[in-house]
């Protein structure tokens, strides 16, 4: 099933700045969407509004209906949207497996205070959910890190730490804050593939990402923001055709 | 001794220190064999005395809960001595005046320190990185202040005559029955607490320290894990102050002050915030400091008073945390590990 995002007039005041300034557009056709636009177009603002994490001054966001406007973060998350960090966050201290296996087994209080006690339902489930958690690092390309504090990898493989935390909270709405910064080309190439394969298995990925090219080849839809409004909507050809888009982009990279 | 030897005896003791490192229940059993040896040891050595050893075990109990809180969750507490004086003060209320069972009294005044706990960090959870520590701190205050002015708890006076435990028809009397009691407590503690830094709940308390907003934004809600690990961490200190008071039998407005909730966090701090054997080493440490300067610094200089105390205190904290930034305990990790992987790094060179 694919998801049904509404964001209608949303707005985002800081004093007399609008970081986001009466923004609307749906989704209903799931895929990759990406969202592009200069620096202090709005980007994170909007993911850090879809994730909880900002509230919106004025205007609503829904999910399948259901409205998400002054959810917390965590229930946010519950409901189906989960994300990434543009600044790195991962849990540094715990291993691999350990950070895709908490938003898995950290909700079910009952499950977690079972598995202490060592009831053995509680404990099964916990084993299941491990099994789970080593298939999706084993797709994201860590499955070999597992038993490693995440703090002591790299920063590309911190990256995938971060996608596979995303993932297993079960999203209808993958929320990717620049991916691929810092990574190498080959890096690049694998975890674009990557978004493809997620956004066939009915998880639309909303990606945020500097590098334009990237973007333009992996989604069906590109969305451009520019000083918090909606600048151009489309498809990738749609899009990179479009003057005003060029225009705004004037003097930065775009190929 | 010949090389051989010495080599044998050295991949024995390896094996052993790896064993350590990987069985928690060969952990608890040596703690075990520790808090068994103290009796014995504490009568014998300058400084220590049993009611020494109580102590140690009370305040490892009342600085427990820091270690979920504080070491992982990143919460700093100044409000645990509160916690303590609420459930001390409500035995001490219980047995004096309504004559209530020492037992009963102490699990009403956990449940009490707790159900506070519950309460204040509903309220206080909603605040945001260091309000959260003045919260805590306003709380301390405000129970240290009634504590000093209510009529109902003897307001600078105390209350004295507080019965002693009986646990199942057992009279506690004396220190080493008591040390043998708080002992096991502790013990107990210990056991479950650690158990709960493996569950996924603690993994939780983990994780909220290294990113609050990631721990959110994986579905769990950081406020109630906040507050529930504060809840847990008074409701520790309540047990404490409740096994203080009977032991006692005076509970006083000093138990409450703000003095005593930085004492715990300095003990929790001095053995290592990170692991449960943190508590007990700190409070062996800390307190093993200021018993040895009580005895000491009036020796050395003749007029001092007990403020010179603290000035000790905050020079030993800043020299340990200066060499062993992760506490006495988390330094001692540390060492058996470097060692452990010293001697192998020398087993692998001599097979090549």
């Amino acid at each position: 099933m694919n998801c049904a995002l509404e964001v209608s007039s949303a707005t985002v005041r800081y004093g007399g700045v609008a970081a986001i300034d009466d923004l609307s557009f749906q989704h209903e056709d799931g895929g990759v969407v990406g969202l592009i636009g200069p620096n202090g177009a709005g980007k994170t603002t909007l993911l850090n509004v879809l994730s909880g994490a900002v509230r919106l001054t004025t205007g609503r966001i829904s999910l399948q209906g259901r409205d998400l406007t002054s959810r917390k973060p965590h229930q946010i998350a519950r409901l189906g949207i989960t994300r990434t960090f543009q600044n790195l966050q991962v849990f540094g201290s715990l291993s691999v497996l350990d950070n895709v296996l908490l938003p898995r087994v950290a909700r079910g209080w009952a499950t977690a205070v079972g598995d202490m006690v060592l009831l053995p339902q509680a404990h099964r489930k916990v084993q299941a959910e491990r099994a789970r958690a080593l298939d999706l690092l084993d797709r994201v390309g860590i499955a070999e890190y597992a038993q490693q504090p995440a703090g002591s990898l790299a920063y590309g493989l911190q990256r995938r730490v971060e996608i596979a935390r995303a993932l297993a909270g079960d999203p209808e709405l993958i929320l990717l804050d620049e991916p691929l910064a810092g990574l190498s080309a080959s890096e690049s190439v694998d975890l674009t593939e990557l978004f493809t394969k997620v956004s066939t298995e009915g998880i639309t990925v909303l990606l945020v990402e500097h590098d334009v090219a990237s973007v333009l080849s992996v989604s069906k839809r590109v969305l451009v923001l520019d000083h918090g409004r909606l600048l151009a909507d489309g498809t990738p050809d749609e899009v990179s055709a479009n003057p005003e888009v060029r225009a705004a982009y004037l003097g930065e990279e775009w190929t | 001794m010949s090389d051989d030897a010495l080599a044998a005896a050295e991949r024995s003791a390896t094996s052993v220190l790896h064993a350590v490192l990987r069985s928690r229940w060969l952990r608890y059993a040596i703690f075990l064999g520790v808090l068994a040896l103290v009796p014995a040891v504490f009568t014998r050595v300058p400084f220590y005395t049993m009611s020494v050893g109580v102590l140690m075990a009370i305040q490892a109990i009342a600085a427990l809960g820091l270690i979920p809180l504080t070491g992982h969750a990143g919460q700093i507490s100044l409000g645990q001595a509160a916690f303590f004086a609420i459930s001390g003060y409500t035995s001490a209320l219980l047995t004096t005046r309504w004559h209530t069972n020492a037992l009963l009294a102490m699990i009403a005044g956990m449940a009490l320190s707790a159900a506070v706990a519950y309460l204040v960090g509903t309220f206080i959870f909603r605040a945001q990185g260091q309000y959260l520590v003045l919260a805590t701190l306003s709380f301390g205050l405000l129970v240290s202040y009634l504590a000093n002015q209510l009529p109902l708890t003897g307001a600078a006076d105390g209350i004295p005559g507080i019965p002693a435990l009986a646990p199942f028809g057992f009279t506690i009397s004396g220190d080493v029955d008591m040390y043998y009691l708080v002992a096991l407590v502790l013990l107990i503690a210990v056991i479950v607490v650690d158990a709960l830094l493996r569950s996924p709940v603690g993994k939780a308390l983990t994780a909220l320290g290294d990113s609050p907003v990631a721990t959110a934004a994986a579905g769990v809600s950081i406020a109630g894990l906040r507050r529930n690990a504060f809840t847990l961490a008074a409701a520790l200190s309540a047990l404490a102050g409740s096994l203080y008071a009977h032991w006692s039998t005076y509970m006083d407005p000093g138990q409450a002050g703000i003095l005593s909730s930085v004492q715990l966090l300095i003990i929790a701090t001095i053995g290592g915030q990170r692991l449960v054997w943190g508590a007990p080493v700190g409070a062996f440490v800390v307190i093993t400091f200021s018993e040895a300067s009580k005895t000491l610094i009036p020796k050395v200089i003749p007029q001092a008073t007990g403020n010179y105390e603290i000035v000790v205190y905050g020079i030993a904290l800043i020299v340990i945390l200066l060499f062993l930034p992760r506490g006495v305990g988390g330094g001692l990790i540390g060492l058996a590990g470097r060692l452990a992987r010293a001697v192998r790094g020398r087993e692998a060179t001599a097979v090549d």
